[in-house]
């Protein structure tokens, strides 16, 4: 399960606030901000020199799904993103079913009301409420390297307990999503650690500070799964689509990448 | 009249093999060596109308399970090979038979499968052979076909296709005590010839 990045787009505008965007700096974050519910968009996302998310939108044009407005704003102009009737009818009719492959009532509902409020939001609001989250800034470098000490200890505990778990159809979605978080967490954990104190990462792939959140809030979740032998398969999908789809070649630790096995050998 | 097992069904499809995995298998895509055979004879059957059947409840889940261990078997790499992304390959391949299953499913007719499988399971334990590859005595999924499948209304000659030793390895008996004439999947093809 992958959405476009039009797709992408439409759905974030669907659930905003009027069905608008004020910029194509909060379209950036909103867009973003899709990777903290795990929804893999093909996009890419890198922290930016100004500390904030930046998905390649630069060639972004009206056309039939959403339009552009230019409206006056502090003495310039801004640019404002409108959902049109093909894009309300691409919502409802292909978006909404991909994401009924990972999502649960509750799911859609806690995506819809965040990208609804944060919509009203600035965008630097959305950034530093982001920041927080991810851990990002250099203040927060020590907790950081808390997490992904935690995260790496925590997925090899995890690995080890999955590999009892016997082989069926429905605990091979399960043993696959840990095993592979398992070696995605081992290499954050080499990456990550080489950051230096004072430094701030400029220019990193954002997938670094996605994947280890979203690592580390699904640890109690699959320690859940572990011990009920899974009786939630969506949830299972829904981790392990973001995991393994949201990045594609562009990203070292990707099933498209023809050198992952040596990069998993190199981070063990 | 011909029927199909899930796992032959299954074996009509290529699975993509994502870059990570290229190396080890060296190849794009994991097939079974009777795709072409399967895919001939349904492209024939098509062609002349013939309705194809199978089987329902399906359990395709672990239908496609199976088939991917033994795609994997067959390409001679072991688990030592694939260990460290062994679940992650299984569970890509697994996910494209299931999608691959739900498209062409709608292009077969259903029979469903029987759930008085007492007196044939009783057939099967009087009747037990030294089978190579499996255990001697049917699954109680392949009885409800075989049960199923007999007692279907047809006017003419019931064929099942499989790769199941469970079938093939009592053809001959299935052949004259139930009227189901058994074609391994491998021979598919000649049904055209």
């Amino acid at each position: 399960m992958l959405l476009s990045r039009d797709e992408g787009i439409v759905l974030v505008l669907a659930l905003s606030n009027k069905n608008i965007v004020s910029s194509k700096t909060t379209l950036n974050k909103l867009l973003a901000r899709l990777n903290l519910h795990y929804i893999p968009i093909d996009v890419e996302f890198s922290l930016h020199r100004n500390g904030s998310y930046y998905a390649e939108l630069s060639d972004l044009e009206d056309n039939e799904l959403f339009k552009t407005e230019i409206y006056p704003y502090q003495g310039g102009h801004g640019k404002k993103f409108i959902l049109e009737d093909e894009g309300k009818k691409l919502f409802n009719e292909v978006i909404k079913s991909k994401l009924d492959e990972i999502f649960s009532e509750d799911d859609f509902k806690a995506l819809k009301e965040e990208i609804y409020n944060l919509s009203k939001l600035r965008a630097s609001d959305i950034s530093d409420d982001e920041h927080k989250k991810l851990l990002v800034d250099i203040e927060d470098r020590f907790k950081l390297n808390q997490r992904v000490n935690e995260v790496m200890i925590t997925y090899s505990d995890l690995y080890e307990k999955s590999k009892k778990l016997p082989e069926t159809y429905e605990t091979l979605g399960l043993k696959a999503l840990i095993e592979y978080s398992h070696h995605l967490a081992k290499y954050l954990h080499k990456k990550l650690h080489k950051l230096e104190e004072e430094k701030y990462d400029y220019g990193a792939d954002m997938f670094d500070y996605y994947f280890l959140s979203n690592l580390y809030e699904m640890i109690p979740l699959l320690e859940d799964q572990l011990k009920k032998h899974v009786d939630n398969p969506k949830l299972i999908n829904k981790f392990y689509q973001y995991l393994v789809n949201s990045v594609r070649d562009n990203y070292p630790f990707s099933l498209d990448n023809p050198d992952l096995m040596s990069l998993i050998k190199q981070s063990s | 009249m011909i029927a199909f097992d899930d796992c032959t069904i299954l074996n009509s499809c290529s699975i993509v093999i994502r870059k990570s995995h290229q190396i080890i298998f060296s190849k794009k895509e994991l097939k079974s060596k009777h795709k072409d055979k399967i895919e001939y004879l349904f492209t024939q059957l098509n062609k002349k109308g013939e309705v194809k059947y199978r089987f329902v409840p399906s359990n395709i889940g672990n239908a496609s399970l199976r088939i991917v261990n033994e795609l994997i078997e067959n390409t001679g790499v072991n688990h030592v090979m694939l260990d460290q992304l062994a679940n992650t390959f299984k569970n890509e391949a697994v996910e494209q038979l299931v999608k691959y299953n739900a498209k062409v499913e709608k292009d077969f007719k259903t029979i469903q499968k029987s759930e008085n499988i007492e007196e044939i399971k009783d057939f099967f334990k009087k009747n037990e052979r030294n089978l190579t590859k499996q255990k001697n005595i049917p699954e109680n999924d392949d009885l409800s076909i075989m049960q199923a499948y007999a007692d279907y209304p047809s006017k003419t000659e019931k064929i099942l296709i499989s790769h199941d030793e469970h079938f093939w390895g009592y053809k001959d008996l299935i052949k004259q005590e139930y009227n189901l004439r058994i074609i391994e999947e491998w021979h598919c093809h000649k049904l055209i010839e």
